[in-house]
């Protein structure tokens, strides 16, 4: 189906929802704070509503201006949604974080930006969340070997992997 | 945020979206076939991803044309598309777990409230628990519609509001 929003042209698919199952199960077996790095039609909704009745905290970060009308009405007291100018620049809160969601378009190379914001994160992340990791850039084992636990849910594309250096996990 | 679909405009926003923790909540709570009356933009993906790694039985019933051509994209060996022209051709005959009433029947968009009513009506003794979103709408009032069912749950948390009711099983929730 494809949507106008403002001047973003955009094909919605099937494909903008291969993430749902992954993260529902590791927003239930993660505890703390919610990174999501790159708000999105389906999961900001979704990671909202599973943390808004018990005061998760969670922030949210995107940089295309014509989703921030639809991303900001999620803003809460424990939702925070912020539009970032620059995701070379951007600086998260220095918490520990129950779980990272990586999904954003950072403009050219965003595997290996993608990438950079994991390795970036890990430290500070019981859980890491990566969307399309069908993509060639993760094809060559040599940035999954960064992590201790890794889990790639290959069921539909694009794939969806979890990585983590701290936890065990269990999906 | 008012999104272009054809030449038909629509306005995606958060009050589409307030019936997934309850339905994702619901959906774990219960093993069995899921029916989903109103495909959704956020709904149909949502019960599609909860259901698939199990092949659970999933069918999704849509009147708007609108939206067949996302929703078909969902179709797989465990879950079924349905568009329909009458909202008389759902399947009663299954026992559903799980009943989702999300309509708008295009041809009675003035009388949504009293359309889904009727359709909870008919799916009462045939499925577990009902869904149903948009239920702080005051045609529902606050009893007489209620009192048809023993089992009565409501999530008012945010608005639009997401009830769920029952004659079989006390409500998990």
């Amino acid at each position: 189906m494809r949507i106008k929003i403002n001047d973003t042209d955009l094909v919605l698919t099937k494909e903008y929802t291969t993430h749902i199952g992954v993260l529902i199960k590791m927003v239930l077996a993660s505890e703390g704070p919610i990174l999501e790095l790159g708000g999105g039609l389906f999961s900001t909704p979704l990671l909202h509503w599973m943390c808004e009745d018990n005061q998760r905290l969670l922030y949210t970060y995107e940089h295309n201006q014509d989703f921030m009308t639809f991303l900001e009405r999620f803003n809460s007291n424990s939702h925070h949604v912020i539009s970032v100018d620059n995701w070379e620049t951007v600086k998260f809160p220095e918490i520990h974080w129950g779980m990272v969601f990586i999904d954003h378009n950072p403009g050219r190379h965003h595997v290996q930006k993608r990438q950079d914001a994991a390795l970036k994160l890990k430290n500070n992340s019981d859980f890491i969340v990566i969307h399309d990791t069908e993509e060639r850039g993760f094809r060559d084992g040599v940035f999954w070997s960064n992590f201790k636990y890794l889990y790639h849910w290959r069921k539909a594309r694009p794939y969806v992997s979890v990585m983590s250096d701290l936890k065990e996990i269990k999906l | 945020m008012r999104v272009k679909v054809g030449d038909v405009d629509l306005v995606l926003s958060k009050e589409y979206t307030t019936h997934m923790k309850v339905l994702v909540h619901m959906v774990q709570a219960t093993s069995g076939p899921i029916i989903e009356i109103g495909g959704g933009l956020f709904s149909t993906p949502l019960l599609h991803w909860l259901c698939a790694e199990e092949r659970r039985k999933l069918v999704t019933y849509e009147d708007n044309q609108l939206f067949e051509r996302f929703l078909a994209s969902f179709v797989s060996r465990s879950h079924s598309i349905v568009m329909v022209n009458d909202w008389n051709q759902i399947d009663l005959k299954t026992h559903w777990s799980l009943a989702f009433v999300d309509h708008d029947p295009v041809n009675d968009l003035k009388n949504i409230t009293k359309r889904r009513q009727e359709m909870i009506l008919n799916l009462k003794g045939k499925a577990d628990y009902i869904v149903i979103h948009d239920t702080n709408d005051k045609g529902y009032g606050t009893g007489e519609f209620w009192n048809n069912f023993k089992y009565v749950y409501h999530w008012n948390y945010a608005t639009p509001n997401t009830s769920v009711v029952s004659d079989f099983k006390d409500i998990p929730l």
